[in-house]
């Protein structure tokens, strides 16, 4: 009887909400909905972050949560990010879809292109989440295309790390602040037993990640026109690739087969002397490095001194819902709006503490975050990320744009593969962007 | 009539006594039940067959037919355009190049080290007859521990191998065998090779072990030289074997994606972007099923033909 109350509930709340937004025919998630707690709704949640930490901390969140909520009952099934594009194709092949799937800025687009209402709108629990938390807009923004395609859960900005030892030794007192001091820094600081800075060249998305904040600098974010069309070919993102190819020589000769380890190990060994990433350096310094915490330095991105601005690449990663079932959708709304309250939040957050940073103005308050060991102890480069994080953007997400597309250009790294052009084949960089131009234009045909 | 005369009664006996029609019948019975019997014990095998070998077959032609581009996402048929766009792209042709290097360079490793150590295998010292079981470890090794070591070791700011090289003077600076577009190759070919040269060493060591010995000793009377000995004994004596070892060894060398996709993925700048590593990306990164699909029933067909040309041409002959 209850179950059945429930469901009435939950399918007159989306018929309701339905008519409310007026905008669409896919059916709104329900944010009022409560399951019943006689028969416990088995939610499924796919996400991609393998690291035993993350997955251990996301364990404790969802004990808790399946503790305090007998209706419902979270699981977990970690996924790769290497076959999780193929898989969920057959799984919504199949109707195995999970209830609730990890959302990216360019993974959500792909999963809706899978077909109609494969992922479900959640505009109206996005809203009643704002209205008690207050997201960051450039957070909200990766997910909105009318309606709001998912939930963002956390933030992840790249800033500039640096070695303070090595800047000491090479009496280099403050980091770089512009592209010119950035290039002369590298320069200054590559000697026989180091480079000046490591930066991925590999045919992957940390290449793809740390030029574009570069070109972010630059003015160069936009990959696309108002009208959609690619606009990758431009001064800007030459001057960008330029940059790049002087730096290089800087980096250690096998950068281009970089990914994200690499420079880290780099970085942390003492092979390179600064690197462009986001804050998963915090954690592991001391251990890996052997040097103290305050020795550990944090910039923003250097931008050049002409015609430059704040920039770096953002993601704000997040949840979209996928079951069509009422009550599932409800029951999923309600775990979500379970892990966004702040006294669970920063255990959230802190799965990755210092990488996964609040998308919420009271997450960035939130006690349950702060308390953190790593970020007490990096508090300063947690604010300069949060700095860094007011002037991100993500391709394809730029000024109000929802580009579909842009799974076409990131899942092939071709912006990434346009360094190679450029670095590996020897091509100019203004040929290695117009080759990159052609390759965008085919990819979105 | 009975006669008595040993000829008469052994060819009395020749005579086939004549069958009765319930004989008979039992006789097709047993025959059909037997073949029965021998089509039921082979269903299940030419079923699991057809399923993992056939459907797949032509579920991808079916594919290749259409514009399909994620998996599982609607499409339509488009007849043959996918592969008029296959073979029309620089990208397949590149791949296929690198492909045809990839099997060259691997095959000349694949062929001498392993018949170098087969040879040293079948010496009677101690150690090479220890090392008839540590031989075996590099191809024991998991192809994902393979790439993940070698990266270290050539890595340029910290290899073994480089240090190697640079201490003894080989080298003045370190290579960057895995990161430069001239080099890369080489190195995938000389990893993937250090992995699976176990396999066929063992396999023509034993072979060489079934060669009758007093062949040898008759030609060391005979006064023949150790090339000559090898030329004419052990290379025909075991022909078959390297027959057989040469066209299953190329079929999975051309298709070998695990080691590439693991250490360079292709890079840099497509420089080891081998046909199959290009058909996995066709199909999972730039989410073209259709063209992938096109392009293995392409590869698929050349494989094909070329199998057929070696059998054709290089198959030992009976006698």
């Amino acid at each position: 009887m209850g179950r059945r109350l429930s469901v009435l509930v939950a399918v007159a709340a989306v018929v309701f909400t339905g008519c409310g937004t007026g905008t669409t025919p896919s059916p709104t998630v329900s944010t009022t909905a409560t399951p019943s707690p006689a028969a416990p709704v088995e939610i499924v949640w796919w996400h991609m972050e393998q690291p035993p930490n993350r997955v251990a901390a996301y364990q404790q969140v969802l004990d808790d949560f399946n503790a305090s909520h007998p209706g419902i009952h979270v699981t977990q099934q970690v996924q790769d990010w290497n076959t999780i594009f193929s898989k969920i194709g057959g799984a919504i092949g199949s109707n195995t879809a999970p209830d609730i799937l990890h959302a990216s800025g360019d993974f959500t687009p792909y999963t809706r292109s899978m077909g109609e209402n494969v992922v479900v709108p959640v505009t109206d629990l996005v809203n009643e989440l704002d209205q008690l938390y207050h997201f960051n807009p450039a957070a909200t923004a990766l997910y909105r295309d009318g309606e709001m395609w998912a939930v963002p859960m956390y933030g992840m900005i790249q800033v500039l790390w640096y070695r303070k030892d090595f800047f000491r030794d090479a009496g280099i007192a403050e980091p770089p602040a512009t592209w010119e001091e950035l290039l002369a820094d590298a320069e200054q600081l590559t000697n026989g037993d180091r480079y000046g800075i490591a930066l991925p060249a590999g045919k992957n998305m940390a290449t793809d990640q740390v030029i574009y904040s570069l070109m972010a600098t630059a003015h160069a974010e936009d990959l696309y026109d108002n009208d959609g069309n690619v606009t990758f070919d431009n001064a800007n993102t030459v001057r960008a690739f330029q940059l790049y190819n002087d730096l290089l020589p800087f980096s250690p000769p096998d950068s281009t087969n970089y990914s994200w380890g690499e420079p880290q190990a780099a970085f942390n060994s003492g092979a390179a002397a600064m690197t462009i990433e986001k804050g998963q350096y915090l954690p592991p310094w001391e251990a890996e490095s052997g040097q103290p915490a305050s020795d550990l330095g944090c910039a923003l991105i250097p931008q050049p001194a002409q015609n430059g601005q704040p920039g770096s690449i953002y993601y704000a990663e997040g949840m979209q819902i996928m079951t069509k079932d009422p009550v599932k959708q409800a029951a999923a709304a309600e775990f979500i709006k379970y892990v966004m309250q702040p006294d669970v939040y920063g255990v959230f957050l802190n799965a990755e503490p210092g990488l996964f940073l609040p998308v919420t103005e009271a997450g960035l308050q939130a006690e349950s975050w702060l308390s953190d060991p790593t970020i007490t102890k990096y508090r300063d480069c947690v604010n300069l990320m949060l700095d860094q994080a007011e002037s991100g953007v993500l391709f394809g997400f730029t000024h109000g744009q929802y580009t579909m597309s842009i799974g076409e250009i990131t899942g092939q790294s071709i912006i990434a593969q346009t360094v190679q052009k450029m670095w590996v084949d020897h091509m100019t960089p203004q040929a290695a962007v117009t080759w990159g131009q052609s390759e965008m234009e085919a990819a979105v045909e | 009539m009975l006669r008595t005369t040993g000829i008469l009664t052994v060819a009395h006996a020749a005579t086939p006594s004549p069958v009765s029609p319930w004989r008979r019948f039992v006789a097709i019975r047993e025959r059909t039940y037997r073949t029965a019997i021998g089509y039921a014990l082979l269903a299940p095998l030419a079923l699991w067959i057809a399923l993992i070998l056939v459907y797949p077959l032509i579920n991808t032609i079916g594919l290749s037919l259409t514009n399909m581009r994620v998996v599982g996402s609607p499409s339509s048929f488009v007849g043959l355009d996918n592969y008029a766009t296959v073979l029309a792209s620089d990208d397949f042709w590149h791949g296929l190049l690198l492909s045809l290097l990839w099997l060259l360079g691997n095959s000349i490793v694949l062929t001498i080290v392993p018949f170098a150590v087969a040879l040293f295998l079948r010496q009677p010292w101690r150690p090479a007859r220890q090392a008839r079981i540590w031989v075996l470890l590099p191809w024991v090794v998991p192809t994902v521990a393979v790439a993940v070591s070698w990266q270290w070791m050539l890595n340029s700011n910290y290899g073994v191998v480089n240090h190697l090289l640079e201490a003894t003077g080989i080298i003045s600076a370190p290579l960057n065998v895995f990161g430069s577009a001239d080099l890369s190759l080489i190195g995938l070919i000389l990893t993937n090779s250090w992995h699976w040269f176990a396999l066929p060493a063992v396999v023509i060591f034993g072979a060489m072990q079934t060669i009758p010995s007093d062949i040898y000793e008759a030609a060391k009377v005979d006064g023949a030289t150790n090339t000559q000995t090898f030329r004419h004994i052990t290379l025909p004596m075991i022909a078959k074997v390297l027959f057989a070892l040469e066209l299953v060894g190329n079929l999975w060398t051309f298709n070998v994606l695990d080691i590439i996709f693991f250490i360079t993925r292709g890079g840099p700048a497509d420089a080891t972007m081998t046909l199959p590593m290009e058909l996995y990306y066709k199909a999972f990164k730039a989410w073209r099923m259709g063209e992938a699909a096109a392009m293995a029933v392409i590869v698929l067909i050349l494989l094909t033909i070329v199998c057929a040309v070696y059998v054709k041409r290089f198959r030992p002959r009976e006698d």
